[in-house]
């Protein structure tokens, strides 16, 4: 068998051009994923920096340059890795935002939360946090052995090649091994909240509100609203300084791209269309609000009052239960701006 | 000598304190009997109420919190007066919270803020003030001293005692306080013999002070747990984590005129916003009563009767107490 010495890998010719194959599979495949992954975020930047600002709470500006850098970073490291143009430094970036993305999984799943991540874009493939998890380390473990098959050799004495390939398995076990552990971690962990989708909500805003339905190519806010919930002063500040918000920033109302809907669980809900316009009245709350039946909230597995942001697109950009922040009221503000 | 520490939750605690219940509760009962219902017809239109205070002339004070307005009821329960609209000027409420009457003088809080608005008994605004932190409950003693329930998230300072003009005249360090964001609101009656009666809404702990400040005893309700579970949640992935209690021990308390505690359990009653825990101001439970309606708030009114709120504090319900066997 010959040998490769001479460019520094003493290793059989079967075993080198095996590793080399599977390598040049691995870079394909990576490559496409993480153009594909990149490109179809690029419709859906805001998406994407909603959930930035709903995962690490900064700002909305910067939640923007991290997910314009995110997608270029894949898109970049995508081509990279097909063109095999600095392939260690790509495959090394994109293990650096692979490591990352694991980090905020990881956390997620432990803390029994559930991300909608957008990882896919306009593709519209939404694993759960697990498959994205594994998924994740798969990639991880690829770039890394992208990363490793890529590096040059110099030449080293056969001592010096058994140390290596020692340490390399050592490693090898070790990173496996922490890596399983942390698989049975998040797999035995209970299942976060899924995030149900407010389709059926929309509709039915839509059916009842022709300026909702009318305004759909522009951005849209949604409240689902439970009356019991303004027991929690935080929650009943959040709403209200929000309504004020909306009043004094969106002058016309005509085109009522805000509406809100309301569970008959209180009094006042459930007492007829005067007794909610009433308290509209008193309360100043400039959109429509519509008494809806339990049953749509039931099919919602609605627990908390709650606002959403559609897109032009047509499709929820953000979401979140009351108490919002300030942050969040802004962020919503300048959604419906837009 | 080691000594065990107490665990108030085991089954033989549990079923120690139940007897003892039953026991000391054999001596009389109390009935009650409607003689008022308010707001559930047209005429009186409530939307949250929060608090009621009592004039002499025996109507009532009412802080409607989704109305925004301080309401005046006669004493047949028909809107009098109704003042206030959404806002932060003088005279507008972000929501009317607690309110205490004394002298021709009604003291209001905003919800959950530090504003206390003063007001005539005809509802001429006077003047405010600011108290340490958002108040949660306030009370007139005789003197005309105003007790105001605080959240500091200091435990030192969260019950606070001011002169009507918004002077601090006394902060008290209450004993079970511990500066948290839940375990510290509590409610307060004032007894016409000068105890301060603090009543935790998430603890089994009620505290007896006089108007003066001083600490007189402490004690729990027998038979009941003396914390709820807690939950823990995170507002996001990387923010600070919440304990919260998963439903409250007691929604509010009431003294009547032989300085009786009336105690209205919450969720962990054997009748949620319906059991009623009468004791003594020594801690002795000397009855338990059970109100006709599901209840989040009680108050006593001088001339002895109870007021309850119910149905989503849209209605309120007066009843006479009718004591039998005692």
């Amino acid at each position: 068998m010959m040998s490769l010495e001479n460019h520094g890998i003493n290793v059989s010719t079967k075993g080198a051009s095996s590793l080399a194959v599977s390598a040049r599979v691995f870079r394909y495949v990576l490559g496409v994923l993480f153009i594909c992954a990149g490109a179809a975020k690029i419709p859906m930047l805001n998406s994407l920096a909603s959930t930035i600002v709903s995962v690490t709470h900064c700002s909305l500006g910067f939640s923007w340059v991290l997910a314009l850098l995110t997608v270029t970073v894949e898109i970049a490291g995508g081509v990279a890795l097909l063109l095999r143009y600095n392939v260690q430094a790509a495959a090394l970036i994109l293990c650096i935002m692979t490591a990352g993305f694991l980090w905020i999984l990881s956390s997620a799943i432990l803390q029994g939360m559930e991300i909608l991540c957008n990882c896919f874009g306009i593709l519209g493939i939404n694993f759960s946090n697990r498959t994205e998890l594994i998924l994740d380390l798969f990639i991880f473990n690829s770039l890394t052995f992208i990363a490793w098959t890529s590096s040059r050799r110099t030449f080293r004495s056969p001592k010096h090649l058994r140390r290596e390939r020692l340490y390399g398995i050592v490693t090898f076990i070790v990173v496996i091994y922490v890596e399983f552990g942390l698989v049975q971690l998040a797999l035995e962990r209970p299942r976060g909240i899924e995030l149900v989708p407010l389709q059926p909500a929309i509709h039915f805003a839509e059916m009842h509100s022709r300026g909702f339905a009318a305004s759909a190519g522009r951005p849209r806010a949604l409240f689902l609203l439970s009356l019991n919930d303004f027991n929690c002063p935080p929650c009943f500040d959040d709403f209200v300084l929000l309504c004020d918000s909306l009043t004094s920033s969106l002058t016309v109302w005509d085109d009522e791209r805000v509406v809100a809907l309301v569970r008959p669980d209180n009094p006042i809900a459930s007492g007829g269309r005067t007794r909610l316009e009433e308290w509209a009245r008193a309360t100043g709350i400039p959109f429509p609000l519509i008494a809806a039946p339990d049953t749509l909230f039931s099919c919602l597995d609605f627990r908390k009052s709650l606002v959403s942001v559609i897109g032009s697109s047509g499709k929820v950009i953000l979401r979140h239960e009351l108490p919002l922040g300030v942050a969040n009221r802004g962020t919503i503000v300048k959604y419906l701006l837009r | 000598m080691c000594t065990r520490p107490e665990d108030d939750d085991t089954p033989m605690t549990t079923i120690l304190s139940l007897l003892l219940v039953f026991l000391s509760t054999s001596r009389f009962h109390i009935e009650f009997i409607q003689v008022l219902s308010i707001g559930d017809d047209i005429t009186t239109w409530l939307s949250n109420v929060q608090c009621i205070s009592f004039l002499p002339d025996g109507s009532l004070i009412v802080s409607d919190k989704l109305d925004y307005q301080l309401k005046r009821l006669d004493k047949y329960g028909k809107l009098a007066r109704a003042i206030g609209k959404r806002g932060s000027k003088p005279g507008e409420f972000r929501g009317p919270g607690p309110n205490s009457f004394h002298g021709g003088t009604i003291a209001v809080a905003d919800f959950s803020s530090p504003r206390i608005q003063i007001f005539t008994d005809d509802f001429r605004y006077q003047y405010s003030f600011r108290a340490l932190g958002p108040v949660f409950d306030l009370c007139f003693d005789a003197r005309g001293d105003l007790w105001v329930g605080v959240q500091t998230h200091d435990k030192s300072n969260e019950l606070v005692k001011y002169h009507v003009t918004g002077k601090i005249l006394q902060t008290v360090a209450l004993h079970n306080t511990t500066g948290g964001m839940f375990e510290d609101i509590y409610s307060m009656a004032i007894s016409r013999s000068g105890f301060v009666v603090i009543a935790y809404i998430v603890q089994n702990r009620i505290e007896v002070w006089d108007t003066l400040g001083r600490f007189q005893r402490e004690f729990s309700v027998p038979g009941l747990r003396q914390t709820p579970p807690t939950r823990v949640y995170s507002t996001g992935l990387f923010s600070e984590r919440l304990k919260v209690p998963e439903g409250n021990l007691f929604w509010s308390i009431a003294l009547d005129q032989n300085d009786r505690l009336f105690v209205l359990g919450a969720d962990y009653s054997e009748h949620p916003g319906q059991d009623i825990y009468v004791l003594n101001l020594n801690g002795n439970i000397l009855t338990t009563a059970l109100l006709p309606m599901r209840s989040s708030h009680i108050w006593i009114s001088p001339d002895g009767f109870l007021y309850s709120t119910v149905q989503e504090r849209t209605v309120i319900k007066k009843y006479r107490l009718k004591y039998r066997g005692m």
